[in-house]
Parts: C-alpha cells; sequence; structure tokens
C-alpha cells in the first residue's frame, strides 16, 4: 500500500531523515514513534506531499506517479493542529470541505460520518466545542474524500479519555472493515500498543523501541543515522 | 464554480453586516455626495425676479437662456410681488420687461428695453446683469443681421429669406464657431465643461471609497490564508493558489455588479453624466483595484499590520494623486509621474491600462511561482 524507499530530509546541513525504508500493507494500523525533533512530522508531511524530500521516493498503491494532485487524492491528512472555521458549526465546516472535495457527499453521508465517531453536535458552532469533539471534526473532514490510507499527526493530544477511545475504536473499526491503511504518530504508548498493528520507530533513542518491545509490539526502528 | 461560490457565501453571511456595508459604501458615498452638492448648489443659487408684462417668444427665448444660467434660480412674478420680495431680501435683483420687448428687439431699438431693480443687500446684480445684458445684445446682434440681410436683397430686387430662417442660421454659426467655452479649472484637473464638472467630484469620492472599502473587504484573504484551516486547502479538489485566486474573481464580479448599479443610480435617478468609455475606466479601475489590494494582502500575515498598511498605502494615494494637494509643479517637472501614478487615469475619466497589466502580470506571476514545498500556504 505505501512504501517509502531510501527517503532524506536535510534542513541545510541538517539531516532530519536519511535513507528511510519502510512499507505498509494495506488495513495495516501503524504507530510511529520517536522522540520530539526525531522527524516524525517531517516524514508525515513527506508522505502528505506537504514537504518535498531531498532523495529518495515512496508510492501508493505501487503507483510510480509523485504528482502531489494525485497523492492527496488518496490521503487522509489529520493535521497535528485543530484546523477548523470556529465561526463555523459542525455542519457547515463540512459542508465547507465537501464542496471543496474531490468525492460528492451527500449532507445525510457527511452526517452520518461525524456520528459514527460520536460526534452529534452537528448544529453547534466549533467554538463552543470541547476539546475532544473538535478533534474527532478534524479528523472526519479528513476522511469526506474516503481516501484508502489515513495519516494522523498526535490527533488526540489533550483530549479526554473518553474521546480518545472513541477516536480509536473508530480508527480501528475503519481499518478492518474498510481496510484503511493508517499511520498514526502519537507520544501516548497506551494508545499505540491498544490500537496499533505494527510500530515504527524513528531515532537513536531506543527508548520507545524498549517499551514497546516489552509490551509484545511489533517495533520496525528507523535509525536517523543508518548508512 | 458553484462549489466555490457556495464556500465564499458561507464565510461572507458570517460577517454580512460589515461586508455589506463596505460592498455598498461606494454606492451610497457617491449618491450621499451627488444629493448634498445638488443641494448645495441649490442653495448657492442668485434669486432672481423677472417680470414680464406679457409673455412673448423673444422673452421666452431669453428667460430660457437665464434658467440655464447654473448660478441662478429664475423666479416669475409680478411687479408687486418683485417689489415685496427685493425688499425683505428675498431676490437679489428683479429684471423687468415690457410687453413691447420682442418688437424693440426687432427694430433694434434699445432704449427702455429692461429695468433692473436692485436693493442695498444685492450681491449680485452686477454679474446677473451682465450676463443679461450679453443675452439681450445677442437678440439684438441676430436681429440687427436678420434685417440687414433683408436690405442686402431687396437693393438686389431679391425675395428675402425669412427673419426667422437667418436668425437660426446665426445661432447655428454662433454654435459651431463659439470662441469661449465657459470651463473651470481647478488644481490637478483638465477644465471640464459646467455639466461634467460635477462627476468629476463624484468620481474623485467614488474612487476614494473603493479603494478604502476594497483594502477592508479584503481583509478576509490575510485571515483565511493564515488561519489553519487554510491548511486543509491542498488536500481538496483546489491548489490553494488557485482556491484563492478564483475568490478573487467571485468578488471582482460582486463588485462589478455594485459598480453597474451605482452608475445606473447615478445616471437614472441622479442626472449625472457617465460616458461609455469612462463607464469602462470605472470598471478597469475597479478590476485594478482589487488585484493590487490582493496583492498587497499577500505581504501581510497579521490582520492589525495589514490594515495599517492598506490605511498607509491608501493615504499615500490619495495624498500623491492631487485630489487634495496639488501636484501640478510635480507633474511638471516629471510627466511620467502622471502616467505612473495608479489614480491619475481614472481621476481623468481615463482607461488606465499600465497598472492593471502590471498587477494581472504580477497575480500571474505569483500563481506560476514555484515552491519550495508542495503545499504551502499560499
Amino acid at each position: 500500500m505505501l512504501n517509502v524507499r531510501d527517503l532524506s530530509k536535510n534542513y541545510g546541513e541538517k539531516h532530519v531523515l536519511h535513507k528511510i525504508n519502510f512499507h505498509i500493507h494495506k488495513g495495516e494500523i501503524v504507530g510511529l514513534v520517536g522522540e520530539n525533533g526525531a522527524g516524525k512530522s517531517t516524514l508525515l508531511h513527506i508522505l502528505a506531499t506537504i514537504e518535498k524530500q531531498s532523495s529518495g521516493h515512496f508510492s501508493i498503491d505501487e503507483e510510480p506517479d509523485s504528482k502531489p494532485a494525485n497523492i492527496r487524492k488518496k490521503i487522509g491528512f489529520v493535521p497535528q493542529e485543530v484546523a477548523l472555521w470556529e465561526d463555523f458549526t459542525v455542519k457547515e465546516n463540512m459542508t465547507f470541505f465537501e464542496k471543496l472535495s474531490w468525492k460528492r457527499r451527500s449532507i445525510d453521508e457527511l452526517k452520518k460520518l461525524c456520528e459514527a465517531m460520536h460526534l452529534d453536535a452537528w448544529n453547534t458552532k466549533v467554538r463552543a466545542l470541547s476539546g475532544g469533539m473538535k478533534r474527532k471534526l478534524n479528523m472526519a473532514i479528513s476522511l469526506i474524500h474516503d481516501p484508502p490510507i489515513l495519516f494522523l499527526d498526535e490527533p488526540t493530544v489533550g483530549i479526554d479519555l473518553k474521546s480518545k477511545k472513541e477516536i480509536a475504536d473508530y480508527l480501528t473499526h475503519i481499518a478492518t472493515t474498510k481496510d484503511k491503511t493508517i499511520l498514526y504518530i502519537s507520544h501516548d504508548m497506551d494508545e499505540i500498543t491498544s490500537m496499533c498493528t505494527r510500530v515504527i520507530s524513528i531515532g537513536d533513542d531506543p527508548f520507545y523501541d524498549d517499551i514497546l518491545t516489552a509490551e509484545g509490539m511489533d517495533v520496525t526502528t528507523l535509525s536517523k543515522n543508518d548508512e | 464554480m458553484m462549489r466555490l461560490l457556495h464556500t465564499r457565501w458561507m464565510h461572507v453571511r458570517k460577517q454580512y453586516k460589515s461586508f455589506l456595508f463596505w460592498l455598498l459604501l461606494p454606492l451610497f458615498a457617491s449618491a450621499v455626495y451627488v444629493a448634498v452638492d445638488t443641494n448645495i448648489e441649490d442653495q448657492l443659487r442668485i434669486p432672481v425676479g423677472i417680470v414680464m408684462e406679457e409673455e412673448t417668444p423673444l422673452l421666452q427665448e431669453l428667460t430660457d437662456s437665464m434658467e440655464n444660467l447654473p448660478l441662478i434660480e429664475v423666479n416669475y412674478i409680478s411687479y408687486h410681488e418683485a417689489i415685496h420680495r427685493l425688499e425683505n431680501h428675498q431676490v437679489d435683483s428683479v429684471f423687468e420687461f415690457p410687453a413691447e420687448y420682442d418688437e424693440a428687439i426687432l427694430h433694434n431699438d434699445r432704449r427702455g428695453i429692461v429695468s433692473h431693480f436692485t436693493s442695498n443687500m444685492s450681491l449680485a446684480a452686477i454679474p446677473v446683469k451682465e450676463s443679461v445684458v450679453s443675452f439681450i445684445q445677442e437678440q439684438l446682434n441676430r436681429s440687427k443681421a436678420a434685417i440687414a440681410v433683408e436690405d442686402l436683397f431687396e437693393t438686389h430686387n431679391l425675395t428675402p429669406p425669412p427673419k426667422e430662417d437667418v436668425k437660426q442660421t446665426s445661432k447655428e454659426i454662433q454654435e459651431s464657431e463659439r470662441l469661449i467655452e465657459t470651463t473651470f479649472s481647478t488644481a490637478g484637473k483638465q477644465g471640464n465643461s459646467n455639466e461634467t464638472s460635477a462627476i468629476i467630484s463624484v468620481l474623485d469620492v467614488w474612487i476614494v471609497v473603493v479603494l478604502f472599502s476594497t483594502m477592508m473587504i479584503f481583509e478576509w484573504v490575510v485571515q483565511e490564508r493564515n488561519h489553519p484551516a487554510f491548511g486543509r486547502i491542498p488536500f481538496t479538489a483546489y491548489h490553494p493558489k488557485q482556491y484563492i485566486l478564483s475568490q478573487v474573481c467571485i468578488y471582482i464580479g460582486m463588485f462589478l455588479v455594485i459598480d453597474f448599479v451605482t452608475f445606473s443610480v447615478l445616471v437614472y435617478g441622479m442626472d449625472q453624466t457617465i460616458s461609455l468609455s469612462m463607464l469602462i475606466a470605472c470598471l478597469m479601475f475597479r478590476i485594478t483595484t482589487v488585484l493590487g489590494v490582493f496583492l498587497l494582502t499577500l505581504l501581510f500575515k497579521q490582520r492589525f499590520s495589514y490594515v495599517l498598511g492598506a490605511l498607509i498605502v491608501c493615504v499615500v494615494l490619495i495624498g500623491t494623486s492631487g485630489m487634495i494637494l496639488p501636484i501640478e509643479g510635480i507633474i511638471r517637472h516629471f510627466p511620467l509621474f502622471a502616467s505612473l501614478h495608479p489614480l491619475q487615469p481614472m481621476m481623468h475619466g481615463e482607461i488606465g491600462l499600465t497598472w492593471l497589466l502590471i498587477s494581472m502580470g504580477l497575480c500571474f506571476l505569483w500563481l506560476f511561482k514555484k515552491e519550495n514545498i508542495h503545499a504551502k500556504r499560499s
């Protein structure tokens, strides 16, 4: 599904990612962990075509086509920040991005998508929503065009346990029933171990590897200094 | 396009009050200006009393000419009413014409042709009298010419043409060979006839308000472009730049509709004169302003700094345009200044293509400029 080959990213002299290789299969939920500054978000941004890699390449669905617009059709990107129009209601936010989406969705479909995530404040303005609700809407918008692959950058940061569980349950549900492929950044090891089928660890610090291995997780370590 | 229009509508309706205010401000400001200007002009007209013992064709022609003077208000009243009003200073002066006025003119008899009454408070009696005398003089000269032509024909035993034909021909020659055109010239403006001087002032008002209101409306670009939600646009069917430019086009469409309404109100509702070329110039100016303001918004990330920057640009453009401060000296030394100033062509009702092409070119450059990253917020 997602194939990454020799991917590197440098900011001037600084090597953030160095010849990274990994493969994610369809329907997998893969956790991406690592200390701050390890390059998790940079990797996700490259895969989401927000940033350009310095070298290497990646493909989705074995298609060599690397045009950003074509890749973006296949991915749903959930940013770390809450990227919503605060003056709009849930319905208006969903409708706004549906109007710009590749895929046409009816109001009923949009509403069902929100309800599936236990987001039922359909006519409530975003600024009146709880942190958990905002996070759910943040994710729901990324799923409007029904992408086969989903990149999530710490989507549950700062929210209550119940909302975290509802989000995790929903992601597990769409991965198992709809074969969605998910790459998920989090610092929450409980979340990673309960939801992910496998983990990719970036960085040279074995801290995360040790914890996750002890929990019985399948961990792939991508060292920044691999040659 | 309908889908993009829908997204714009969703944003606009959240702040429809301020949006409508700025959108309609040029219309209201222009209309209010014309109304106030007309009112002041009416108030400033010099009331003059006309007493006619009999309404004759030549007298009618004379009073028509007087009515056409922009600064005179003609009141047809009886002799006693005229004297009463003059004593109460309700009219500045009074002209009394005898029943034999036409007869006197036709026979070139100047004696007792008009009586002029003034009071100790008559401020404009002399210039008004001069104007009336010049109109009477025209009629006398025309009659004199007709009599001369008649005599000439009779000398040669020919049938003379009707006097009316001679007078008509005289009027036509006067019109076509008019040596002095009544013009007013103020700083920074070329001479314009009385009819168009008012609309030029309205144009000045319209230009200033359009510039300012466009800058205020386009605050949305700064706000939306730098909003986290805008970061989602790359993950839609639209490139951020394509999205934002299409929104700018929607605004241009809205502005042009409002401008058509504004000019319709001015022309059909307020008797202003706007030629087709001036209309095109106005629409071109509107497009130039929108594109220019849009390019300006791209320089700012914060609302406050944008508003401050926009105000400074607005003040500098208006201040250097010659609208308020005279810039004839600058133009004399640097003739290019007039053609390079974005407001100058519009102030003269001309189509300003230079800045339209420059702003369009810059927009294209921005649109096709390659980014170092794929999905940078545009």
